[in-house]
């Protein structure tokens, strides 16, 4: 299940100490589309997407990026390949917004080279897009919990990785800035023609951004395909023990998915 | 800007201590001393020479040298209430100085610093092995050191019970922490081991900025986390390791001058570990003053006038986050 350009999953074992928690996942997550990996709470989404960003070494198996495999990079090469955004870091007290965007650069530079333009240009365009340029030289740890989001996706995408790995990007975040951090991602994709994964924890939000779906369940892929064939209600059932009615939406040509009530058990 | 004026500070601090004492000394004749000015008294220059400038040179320099430890074992600790001494450092360093003291009588003192340096080197190094699984993690770290730090006291103490009573006695001063014996010599110790640990920590600078955002996060952009942990964590124990051979273990310095240059110069390592440096320099200095001023002509060992100070502000820091812990 290998292709050429984009990320893929060959045979990928992954646990932590004894206990594995995904085996034998094979995977290829489309180049320059927005994948939303989906799933119940503990079916390894966040374990895989660790893998897939180099950041946990696979019990078993290996990730390619565009063919070849990670785990012989190095790890700046990696990190300015692939950009992991995880859950839940805390900052030091007192750091500015711009200090902690400011280390998104880190993997492209070198021990003692100095700050660059086109480090300051990088750290501007995070800024802009997210919406935090007047906010800069505040501190993180006084922000409110959707600011402090934003920043850390801001220092993501100034790292400018081509391929950005977040782990449920729009926690914290109100109605507004989900909306507006999703739509940024659609638009990385769509007019920088970046690849972006994300675990994402409401179907709606899938069913309204992302061009391709990965399914999980303890560990195993029950789905993947493009958003609109494989949001099915027999797999979302399969997935999540909830009925959920799947419709197109006229206004977006897309689906809309509606819970209806439990599965039965 | 603020480096100047806390250079200032410093030179003021320096001068200060430099007058006072039994015999005060004021600061025309200091300079007539430190210029080399035939005209200026030989008792003066005597006692200025070789008692006082050492003293106060030697100061400044453990102060910078534990300030500096204090703002890397914060970075690589990720607690802002760490400092060398949650590294081992100090209990390795106690337990060889007791061992050198009390059993080893035989031996002259001068191998005591190779001894206490080379104990808190081993103890830095063990934590370090102990605390590794597949990496090292800041609260395994601070786990593993707090348990061979009380097994290090313990072994200390156990040395003491049995050991003969004067050895233990001067075994115990040591253990307290004074400048009472400074000598050029000393004075060396610190250039030679711990100027280039606290070079080694500013050219890290960058480094010390990212590991602080937490092991995920470093790791994500393309840090080795356990490489620079390794590395830091040397530097610490040779800025550490060549204090406390020169002083014996100073309490406080090393928790708050980071603290104070945290206030002054921000989050920055570039900036902060010099701002610290001077901080940790001017706290001893005066520290150290104190220490033979307040009983004078009694001399209180530095190390007990800065634990004095110390628990207070320890107490000020955690009633200041009382709220997050």
């Amino acid at each position: 299940m290998t292709s050429d350009t984009g990320l893929s999953a060959e045979g990928l074992t992954l646990g932590y100490s004894d206990a594995s928690v995904i085996e034998d996942l094979s995977l290829a997550l489309p180049a320059g589309q927005f994948t939303a990996i989906l799933g119940p709470n503990g079916c390894g989404k966040s374990t895989l997407l660790k893998a897939l960003a180099r950041q946990l070494v696979p019990q078993a198996g290996r990730v390619l990026l565009d063919g070849k495999a990670i785990a012989g990079m190095g790890a700046k090469a990696a990190a300015r390949a692939l950009g992991l955004l995880g859950q839940g870091a805390e900052p030091p007290e007192g750091l500015s917004v711009e200090a902690l965007v400011q280390q998104g650069r880190y993997p492209h530079r070198g021990p003692f080279s100095p700050w660059r333009t086109a480090d300051s240009a990088a750290v501007e365009r995070a800024l802009q897009r997210t919406g935090l340029a007047d906010l800069r030289g505040r501190a993180v740890d006084t922000l409110s919990g959707g600011q402090r989001q934003r920043a850390w996706i801001a220092m993501v995408l100034a790292q400018e990785a081509p391929v950005l790995l977040l782990d449920e990007p729009t926690t914290w975040l109100d109605l507004r800035h989900q909306i507006e951090v999703l739509g940024l991602m659609q638009r990385l994709v769509e007019d920088e023609g970046l690849t972006v994964i994300a675990v994402l924890h409401d179907l709606e939000h899938a069913a309204r951004h992302a061009d391709h779906v990965v399914m999980l369940k303890a560990g195993r892929v029950l789905a993947q395909g493009p958003v609109n064939q494989a949001l099915r209600p027999d797999l979302l059932a399969q997935v999540f023990g909830v009925q959920v009615e799947v419709r197109p939406d006229p206004g977006s040509g897309r689906l809309l998915c509606i819970p209806r009530g439990l599965c039965d058990p | 800007m603020r480096l100047l004026a806390l250079s200032l500070i410093l030179a003021l601090a320096c001068m200060l201590a430099l007058g006072m004492g039994d015999q005060a000394i004021p600061l025309a004749e200091i300079t007539r001393v430190l210029t080399g000015d035939p005209d200026a008294s030989p008792v003066s220059r005597t006692i200025l020479l070789t008692l006082r400038l050492p003293r106060v040179a030697l100061a400044a320099a453990v102060g910078a040298s534990l300030a500096v430890a204090g703002v890397a074992a914060q970075a690589i600790l990720r607690n802002p209430l760490a400092e060398p001494g949650l590294l081992g450092i100090n209990a390795g360093a106690a337990l060889a100085a007791m061992l050198v003291i009390v059993q080893v009588a035989a031996l002259p003192e001068s191998v005591l610093p190779a001894f206490t340096f080379a104990g808190a080197l081993v103890m830095a190094g063990a934590i370090q092995a102990l605390a590794w699984s597949s990496g090292t993690s800041s609260l395994r770290l601070i786990l593993v050191g707090v348990g061979l730090g009380a097994l290090a006291g313990a072994g200390a103490s156990f040395i003491a019970t049995f050991g003969p009573a004067a050895e233990v006695q001067r075994a115990m001063v040591w253990g307290a922490g004074s400048l009472q014996d400074a000598r050029w010599v000393k004075l060396m110790w610190i250039v030679q081991w711990g100027a280039p640990g606290a070079l080694g920590l500013w050219l890290m600078a960058r480094e010390l900025d990212l590991i602080a955002l937490g092991d995920g996060v470093a790791s994500d952009v393309g840090q080795r986390v356990h490489l620079i942990r390794g590395l830091a964590i040397l530097a610490v124990a040779m800025l550490a390791g060549a204090a406390v051979a020169a002083s014996g273990p100073i309490a406080f310095v090393g928790l708050a001058a980071p603290h104070i240059a945290r206030q002054l110069g921000g989050t920055a390592h570039r900036g902060l570990i010099p701002m610290a440096a001077l901080c940790g320099a001017i706290l001893l200095v005066l520290a150290d003053l104190a220490a033979r001023r307040v009983l004078a002509p009694v001399q209180v060992p530095v190390g007990l006038a800065t634990a004095l100070l110390g628990a207070p502000f320890f107490g000020y820091l955690l009633w200041s986050r009382r709220n997050d812990i």
